[in-house]
């Protein structure tokens, strides 16, 4: 799976590190950096979570975008 | 979400675990055939045994080895906001050590034989006890320390 930059953007953009964000979603550390290197693909449930905490939409977090030819990052 | 006080397993760590518990399922069935065999097909060719107790403790100490070092490796041994790891590994280095040091202590000084009649004795399933702890929480350790190195940059 493809790294997950929006939120470390989204992240960035409210000054949060990985672990406060983690905590206010109710995640380990290690799950939300795993999120974050695309080595976790987390339930709709988190990504509404994460949403919310980062003020984004699942669009503007989650979206994969397929270009012609290439696999969908699985 | 977001539940500061109590302690629980996230969903990432919810599914290895039970990846971790599959696997170690399936070495506990590998374990326990692989005992027949050796009992059945090697030793009836003559070649040393184990008695009973320390092939028990192999068959009960290779699968939770396993399924710890899969937790571990996988962050998924210690539930959010729990702080008790470092005490109970603490606890499995000095018991391990312990195991050890005492039982090659008893083999070297005669108090107990390690082959008896051609049987391996208890030593060797309390060496492998012994072992197993110290393993466990080598692999906790290093990760702790490898999670420090990865994570302790904040970004």
């Amino acid at each position: 799976m493809a790294r997950n930059i929006a939120i470390k953007v989204a992240r960035a953009e409210k000054d949060m590190t990985q672990t406060a964000l983690a905590k206010a979603v109710g995640v380990s550390r290690q799950t939300m950096n795993a999120i974050e290197q695309g080595d976790y693909n987390p339930t709709i449930k988190l990504c509404r979570a994460i949403c919310r905490v980062l003020g984004k939409t699942l669009d503007e977090l989650f979206w994969i975008d397929e270009e012609p030819g290439s696999s969908d990052g699985q | 979400m977001g539940m500061m006080n109590n302690k629980y397993f996230d969903e990432r760590q919810i599914l290895a675990r039970g990846k971790g518990f599959q696997i170690g399922f399936l070495v506990s069935l590998g374990m326990i055939i692989a005992d027949f065999l050796a009992e059945d097909v090697l030793w009836n060719y003559g070649c040393i045994s184990i008695n009973v107790y320390s092939r028990a403790m192999m068959c009960i100490w290779i699968p939770i080895l396993v399924v710890s070092v899969y937790f571990i490796l996988n962050d998924a041994c210690e539930k959010i906001n729990e702080t008790g790891g470092k005490a109970l590994m603490g606890m499995f280095v000095f018991v391990g050590l312990f195991e050890i040091i005492v039982t090659v202590v008893r083999v070297a000084s005669g108090s107990i034989l390690f082959v008896e009649n051609g049987v391996v004795g208890d030593a060797l399933g309390q060496i492998f006890t012994g072992a197993a702890m110290l393993g466990i929480s080598v692999v906790y350790f290093v990760k702790l320390a490898l999670n420090k190195k990865t994570f302790g940059d904040e970004e």
